[in-house]
Parts: structure tokens; C-alpha cells; sequence
């Protein structure tokens, strides 16, 4: 006669399902459920990192506050950087950087300064993709800058241009959409592509501003205008502007970009292969038309 | 404007093609190798005035876009673009002190039992070494030929000078690699020192 207990084994054995991996666990107390700490600094060293570490200059990742949400985490947002990932960042150029690269002729002043010359001196880097826009002058150094230069750059205070052109030289701060900025940067890598040349598009609506305004030697404002804010200039700052005609390198100092243009003297549409050494330009009235508006 | 990436390279002749884009308005042409057009006008005129879809699209090349001119009046200006292959020497009499405070250098091997060249973009071979959070500041002076030794001693002299208060200067000749380490930041220091030598 079997016993009550073994019965109800028996039944319960008739009744439950199939053993299989799904209905199948651990005892209580069988796992170790503690938590294995995470990092050199981190985990469970309470901030000091293992074998006394935190006693020697052995220090932990920037911003970490010993296991508390550290403060750069705390906060998904700020709103005094909102809007940051639609602005551009300019490479900072000093006058004083300008005045050395000039002085050893690392940079060539028989042709007018712009982007392409700047970054053909090797000494700079630009990244369009990162939202840099080009170069910015810096006042640093205004006071020994004593070459006459044609220079267009991204951007200019007050400062930076009257000391451009107190040497008798020309200053004008244009824009570089992203494409345009990497045609410019890097023109024999842009040629070798097979791409014609495209048009350098207009500045977005919160630059548009800047480059239409005179006192910034902006390259969409009235060129009377900016020839009246030169002269107005060089009033405030106590300088005589001095005579382009009466200068030898006035061709180089009075030439300019259209709007449209990126690389002096080439037009949008043309094809540059300098493989062959020669330039293709379309014949199609549409395409021209197109290129040229 | 949202350009769409269809471009193809062949090296040398090119043929003209244009890209379709998003908005309508800012059609861009590329020159560019290639068989495969979207011929946007007559599939404008296929579609209408008043539709709002992207017209059918077709594979041709216009006739006329093949057709180019060649010219080479216009050279000049893309030889201005190309970079030099090389740093170019700046001129100068030697010892002239340029506008923006660089100096043409004046000494040359032989003048002293040492020679500090200057790096291959015409500065001088002084650096600060310095490890972010620490305060550890090192200034090496490297490229130097001839008796090193000699030099390091002239250093200590000038530092000394200046620095009267400081007892001890911790330097670091290391022969083969023709470098000299001090323990400190003296990168002007030594820059002026090297200037009024002539290097």
C-alpha cells in the first residue's frame, strides 16, 4: 500500500507537463546575484578605483563624481545652446599668424588671399561636414601687421579690417556653403572628381545680414557703400586710406569674386581636368543660363 | 538643397548630365561619365502644370549637353590653385627682423661648438611639453648638433641669471636624440637666447 505523500507525487506527476528547459529553475540561494562593478574607477571601488589607486595620481574619467549621476548627465538639455547644431564655427586666424606666414612666404600675396590660399599653405585644417565655415580674423597682432594684402575670409570685426587697410589693402568677408567650402579647400582633390564647378550658394537667413552689411566688407553690399565705410573708417581710427591706382599690385588688389564664383577667374559649369590641362565649358544655352544666373 | 549622388568617374572625357533633386527649383548639373539621365523637362511637360508628383523619369542624355567647348585661356587661374609641393624658403638678409617678429636666421655651422638648425617650417626647435592635469612642464630644446653639452651649460648659465631665486635647474641632456630638457616652462627664455645667438 503506498503512502499518502507518494500518491500525490504520483498524481502530480500525471498531471504536470513535460520537463523541458521553460519550466525549469535554480533553487532559491542557488545564484549569486551580486553586481559586478564596471570600469577601472567604477563599479563597486566606491570612487577610489582597486588596490589604492586613488591615492596616486591615478586619475578617473573627466566628470565622474565617485558613482552619483554626475552633473554633464544630469541635465539632457540646455537651453542656452539651442539652435548650436545650425550655426558654423570658423577657423580662428590671427593677424600676427598672418603677418608670419607672409613674412617667411609661406603664403603668396602676387595673387588675392582666400580660402583655397590659406589652406594650400598646409598649416590649417577645415571639415565643412563639421559645420566649419571657413576662416574668421582675429585681432590678435593688429598692431605689426604691415602687409598689403587682397584677403576674403569668413569673418571680420572692425578692428581686423581697418588695420587690412590701413596698409592699402582690401578685405571682404564672403560666404562658403558646405559644398562650395569643400571645392574650395581642396581643389585638385574637387577637379579630380569630373564635377563642374558649382554655384556658390547665398548665405542661410540669419547670416544673410552680416554679408549684405558694408561695415563688414560684406561681399553681397553695395560696392559704393563699402568704398563710403572705408573711407568712414579710416576717420575713426586716425589713418589716411592710402591710393590704389598709385599702388603696383592694383590689379591683384582690385580683383573680385562674384557672388556666384568660387575660385577666382572660373566660372560655375566648368569642368577643370587637369589630366589634359584644359577646361571644358558647356555650350548649351539652358546649361549656361543656368550656370550664369 | 538636396543633391542626389550620381556620379560616375571616368577619367578624361566628360560628358554632361544632369541630377535630379528635391525641389524642383535648384536643379544642379554635374559633368560626369555616364549613360543614365533623368530628363526632367519633358517629363514636366508629360506630367503638367498642376501636378505635385516627381514626373516619370527617362534615361537619355540631351544631345546638346554632350556638346563642349576646350579651352586653355583661363590655365593661369587654376595653376594659381594648386599647392606647392614644398615648404618654400623664406628670403631675407640674414638677422632681419621681420614685421610680425620672426628673424632670418644668421649663424651658421661653425660659429659655435653647437648648431640649433631651424625645423622644417623655418621656426625655432623650442617646445613645451606639458601633461594635462598635472603640473608638469618640460621645455625641450631638439635639433641640436655639435656639443650639446656646451650648450646645456651656456643654459644653465642664462637661466640662472635670470631666475636668481631659483636654486635648483633640472635638465636633461639626452645626446642621441640631440635634445635638451629643462624641468619648467622657458620656451621664451630660450628663444630669445637662441635669436640673439643667431640661430
Amino acid at each position: 500500500m503506498t503512502s499518502s505523500g507518494t500518491e500525490k507525487a504520483l498524481s502530480l506527476l500525471r498531471r504536470l507537463p513535460r520537463v523541458s528547459i521553460g519550466n525549469l529553475g535554480p533553487n532559491p540561494g542557488a545564484h549569486n546575484e551580486k553586481r559586478r562593478g564596471r570600469g577601472i574607477y567604477g563599479g563597486k571601488t566606491h570612487g577610489a578605483g582597486s588596490g589604492g589607486s586613488g591615492q596616486r595620481q591615478n586619475f578617473m574619467r573627466v566628470g565622474y563624481e565617485t558613482g552619483n549621476t554626475p552633473f554633464y548627465l544630469r541635465f539632457s538639455y540646455q537651453t542656452y545652446y539651442k539652435g548650436h547644431h545650425l550655426k558654423l564655427s570658423y577657423t580662428p586666424l590671427c593677424m600676427g599668424k598672418l603677418q608670419m606666414m607672409i613674412d617667411t612666404n609661406r603664403l603668396r600675396c602676387d595673387v588675392p588671399v582666400d580660402v583655397t590660399q590659406l589652406m594650400a599653405t598646409g598649416l590649417f585644417s577645415i571639415s565643412p561636414q563639421q559645420k566649419e565655415g571657413g576662416f574668421m580674423l582675429e585681432n590678435e597682432g593688429i598692431d605689426h601687421f604691415k602687409a598689403t594684402i587682397n584677403i576674403e575670409v569668413q569673418w571680420a570685426n572692425e578692428a581686423v579690417i581697418a588695420s587690412v587697410e590701413r596698409n592699402g589693402g582690401f578685405i571682404t568677408t564672403a560666404y562658403f556653403d558646405p559644398l562650395s567650402l569643400t571645392a574650395a579647400i581642396k581643389p585638385v582633390e574637387f577637379f579630380g572628381r569630373g564635377i563642374a564647378i558649382p554655384r556658390r550658394m547665398l548665405p542661410p537667413q540669419h547670416l544673410i545680414d552680416y554679408y549684405s552689411d558694408p561695415k563688414n566688407r560684406g561681399y553681397l553690399a553695395d560696392p559704393a557703400e563699402v568704398a563710403r565705410e572705408r573711407f568712414l573708417l579710416a576717420q575713426k581710427y586716425g589713418y589716411e586710406l592710402p591710393d590704389v591706382n598709385a599702388s603696383p599690385n592694383k590689379d591683384i588688389l582690385l580683383e573680385r569674386k562674384d557672388p556666384r564664383q568660387i575660385f577666382f577667374g572660373l566660372e560655375p559649369g566648368w569642368v577643370v581636368n587637369l589630366k589634359d590641362k584644359v577646361i571644358l565649358k558647356p555650350t548649351d544655352p539652358e546649361l549656361k543660363e543656368h550656370f550664369a544666373s | 538643397m538636396a543633391l542626389k549622388p550620381c556620379v560616375r568617374q571616368l577619367g578624361g572625357v566628360a560628358q554632361v548630365w544632369r541630377c535630379v533633386s528635391r525641389s524642383i527649383a535648384h536643379q544642379t548639373y554635374r559633368i560626369t561619365a555616364g549613360n543614365t539621365c533623368h530628363d526632367i523637362n519633358d517629363a514636366q511637360k508629360a506630367a503638367g502644370p498642376t501636378s505635385a508628383r516627381l514626373p516619370r523619369l527617362r534615361h537619355t542624355i540631351p544631345e546638346s549637353y554632350e556638346k563642349v567647348e576646350v579651352s586653355t585661356a583661363e590655365w593661369s587661374y587654376v595653376e594659381r590653385l594648386l599647392p606647392l609641393k614644398s615648404i618654400p624658403k623664406p628670403t631675407g638678409n640674414p638677422g632681419e627682423v621681420m614685421p610680425s617678429g620672426w628673424v632670418v636666421p644668421s649663424a651658421k655651422p661653425g660659429d659655435y661648438p653647437y648648431f640649433v638648425p631651424r625645423s622644417a617650417n623655418h621656426m625655432l626647435p623650442v617646445y613645451l611639453l606639458h601633461k594635462p592635469i598635472l603640473s608638469k612642464h618640460v621645455t625641450s630644446v631638439k635639433h641640436v648638433q655639435g656639443d650639446i653639452f656646451a650648450l646645456s651649460e651656456e643654459l644653465r648659465e642664462h637661466l640662472t641669471q635670470l631666475l636668481p631665486s631659483r636654486k635648483i635647474i633640472n635638465m636633461r641632456v639626452h645626446e642621441p636624440h640631440q635634445m635638451i630638457q629643462i624641468k619648467g616652462q622657458f620656451v621664451t627664455e630660450l628663444k630669445e637666447f637662441l635669436l640673439k645667438k643667431g640661430f
